[in-house]
């Protein structure tokens, strides 16, 4: 054994607390940091001079055997006796190993964790026990295994969360999809269904309780629905990577209703792979019979605009190629063309009322209106057109008629309208008679004629828009078939009701019943 | 010298039938002015016309009747007729007249020169005069209170 033993020891120890003094910790991938050790490193140094103390001391002893195999050991004080020396030799021994193990103990104890991690095949298995030591390495060890248990139940507690917001959206995807209108599926390649909302089950009159659409073929579903035979393709199946819309028209108990059925392909994690479709079912049965209304209005509209504007165009272009030359039929061409501008421009102005009354965009001009007063006036208006086709015109009020709040231009019309209808379809000679009444809490007015009467099949449709008899009798009269409408239109607006009865040939009953309100 | 040819006009606007009838007359035709479908086809059962000018849109029998009903009848099943319509191109198109096998379809508002022109166009390859007499120029009576 070299008397430089313990030198070179010393040495050695000085070295590697130097060499740890100027580490340098990385503090993230590819960078280093030039700043001093972290704590835990600083305890690693102290451990290193612990375990040189007690290599200094093993080499003490190491040096002191030396000496004693050679018989004896010289001092400044000296000669020491070969025992006495080998029981300092022994007692360095103890010391040092003591020393050793007292310092190695809990770096062992952690190395055996580690050692089980290593092994172990699932880390997040193994337990992570702290240590019971105030060391600086159990210290340290004790912060690390607390961080770890922090940071698992932080990941638990954030698995936990993303488990609850994954079913947290799929019941919001459920209540979306279920607060749909429309039947919303979605199928695999094979048009089989995965998922469905429950409006598809309405719609396919399915209970969503007991009968299951999921595994169905959606085609066949339709197909039952539509009342089309089994097999047969709801839409082609040429264009699987398009959006494809189509109408089917299905039976129902008395009628029909039209689903609009829309396949769209749902795009595939790879482009070259099929992942599915979404096929949305809409009734568009209300839709179609809104169009089919509006194709009517807008036809009858035409109609009306272009019947007055052929008369004007006519006469016109008559006159001004000269072809009459008598004066007075010049003069009767004039009135013809008058005539129909005002035709036309009633027609207009009825339109315009009756469209923004219909959707809510006309306000009344609500005042006090003396009821008797305002009746006088408006029999004052038709009573030439009366007393041209000889017609007795007879008017019964009560002797006091409360004043009501109205808009009393537009209850004016709604009168005017129906008078001037008695007038125009009563024959010369024939009699009208408006009576107004009182009953409970109401005004009642009725506008009786002996006129034409209207057949009792088409008494329900007089107070359409547009609507017109097809009584000869009345297509020879000037009418758009809008006055009715717009008569019960503003009686509507006063929260009041216009209703008809009504006897062929021999006359017609119109009657306004208004809320009387009290003061 | 050949007779006019001569025109049943079905027009249930009274003001419309006069503006025509008025000028088909100056223009030289023998014209038969009626109120209605009904009355159209009263005359026409009785009468031979060589063209028929009717409105689409009228009261009991439409103009569509009328044609249909001609087309039934051997003595009419070859008569040029013109529908006169106020229903726009858009909403009611040319090709729904094609089954009543009708000749020219005029839409209002339209220049009474455009209907003579249409008239002659048509009348002209195959002039044929009336083949049952009837009244010069006759109106005939439209339904009661029908102007």
């Amino acid at each position: 054994m070299s008397p430089q033993a313990p030198t070179q020891t010393e040495g050695s120890a000085s070295q590697a607390v130097e060499v740890l003094g100027n580490i340098r910790v990385p503090q993230s991938a590819g960078t280093t940091s030039g700043s001093p050790a972290p704590p835990h490193f600083q305890s690693l140094l102290h451990r290193a001079v612990a375990y040189q103390s007690a290599t200094a001391l093993v080499g003490l002893a190491v040096l002191l055997l030396g000496f004693l195999a050679n018989g004896s050991l010289h001092t400044a004080s000296g000669w020491i006796p070969p025992a006495t020396a080998a029981m300092i030799a022994s007692l360095c021994v103890a010391l040092g190993a003591w020393a050793a193990w007292r310092t190695l103990k809990p770096a062992r104890a952690v190395e055996q964790q580690l050692h089980r991690f290593v092994l172990s095949p699932v880390v997040a298995a193994e337990a992570v026990i702290p240590s019971d030591g105030v060391t600086p390495l159990e210290t340290g060890w004790n912060r690390l295994v607390q961080h770890l248990r922090s940071s698992e139940e932080a990941h638990g507690l954030s698995q936990r969360l993303e488990v609850a917001m994954l079913k947290y959206r799929q019941r919001q995807g459920e209540q979306i999809l279920n607060a749909l209108t429309d039947g919303i599926a979605v199928t695999d390649d094979a048009q089989r269904i995965t998922c469905a909302n429950n409006a598809l089950y309405s719609i396919l009159h399915l209970n969503p309780e007991s009968e299951v659409l999921l595994g169905d073929s959606i085609e066949l579903a339709l197909a039952r629905e539509a009342g089309i035979e089994p097999g047969t393709r709801i839409l082609d199946s040429d264009h699987l990577r398009h959006r494809v819309v189509r109408e089917i028209a299905c039976p129902r108990d008395n009628s029909s209703c039209t689903l609009r059925v829309c396949r769209t392909p749902l795009a595939a994690e790879h482009h070259s792979a099929q992942g599915g479709f979404v096929w949305c079912v809409r009734d568009v049965t209300q839709q179609k019979l809104a169009d089919k209304m509006r194709d009517q209005f807008v036809n009858a509209a035409t109609h009306e605009l272009r019947t007055p504007m052929a008369n004007i165009k006519a006469y016109a272009e008559t006159l001004a190629l000269g072809e009459v030359d008598d004066v007075e039929q010049q003069k009767m061409f004039c009135n013809v063309i008058n005539d129909e501008v005002t035709r036309l421009a009633r027609f207009i102005d009825d339109l315009l009322h009756l469209s923004r009354m219909e959707v809510g965009a006309t306000t009344l001009q609500l005042q006090v209106t003396d009821m008797g007063r305002l009746l006088e006036e408006t029999a004052a208006k038709v009573r030439p057109q009366m007393l041209q086709k000889n017609l007795q015109f007879e008017i019964e009020l009560p002797g006091k008629l409360p004043e009501l709040i109205v808009d009393k231009d537009k209850l004016a019309v709604a009168v005017i309208n129906l008078l001037g209808n008695a007038a125009k379809y009563t024959p010369d000679g024939g009699s009208v008679q408006m009576r107004v009444s009182l009953p409970k809490d109401t005004l009642q007015i009725d506008v009786e004629d002996t006129g034409i009467g209207i057949a009792a099949e088409e008494i329900p449709k007089v107070l359409e828009k547009f609507y017109r008899s097809s009584d000869p009798r009345v297509y020879g009269e000037t009418g758009s078939g809008l006055g009715l409408s717009l008569a019960q239109e503003i009686v509507r607006l006063h929260g009041g009701t216009l209703s008809v009865a009504s006897e062929l040939n021999k006359g017609s009953r119109f009657t306004i019943v208004l809320p009387v309100t009290a003061e | 010298m050949n007779a006019p040819a001569h025109v049943l006009v079905a027009e249930d606007n009274p003001a419309l039938l006069g503006v025509i009838a008025l000028t088909l007359r100056n223009t030289g035709f023998e014209v038969t002015a009626t109120h209605s479908g009904s009355d159209a086809w009263e005359y026409l059962r009785k009468n031979g016309v060589d063209l028929v000018l009717a409105d689409y849109n009228m009261p009991g029998m439409t103009g569509g009747s009328l044609c249909e009903a001609m087309r039934h009848d051997p003595r009419h099943q070859d008569t040029p007729i013109i529908v006169l319509t106020a229903f726009s191109a858009e909403l009611q198109h040319d090709h729904e007249f094609e089954s009543f096998g009708v000749s020219a379809v005029i839409r209002k508002p339209f220049s009474p020169r455009d209907v003579i022109a249409q008239v002659r166009q048509i009348l002209r390859p195959n002039r044929q005069p009336a083949t049952i007499p009837a009244a010069a120029t006759s109106d005939v009576p439209s339904s009661p209170n029908s102007d």
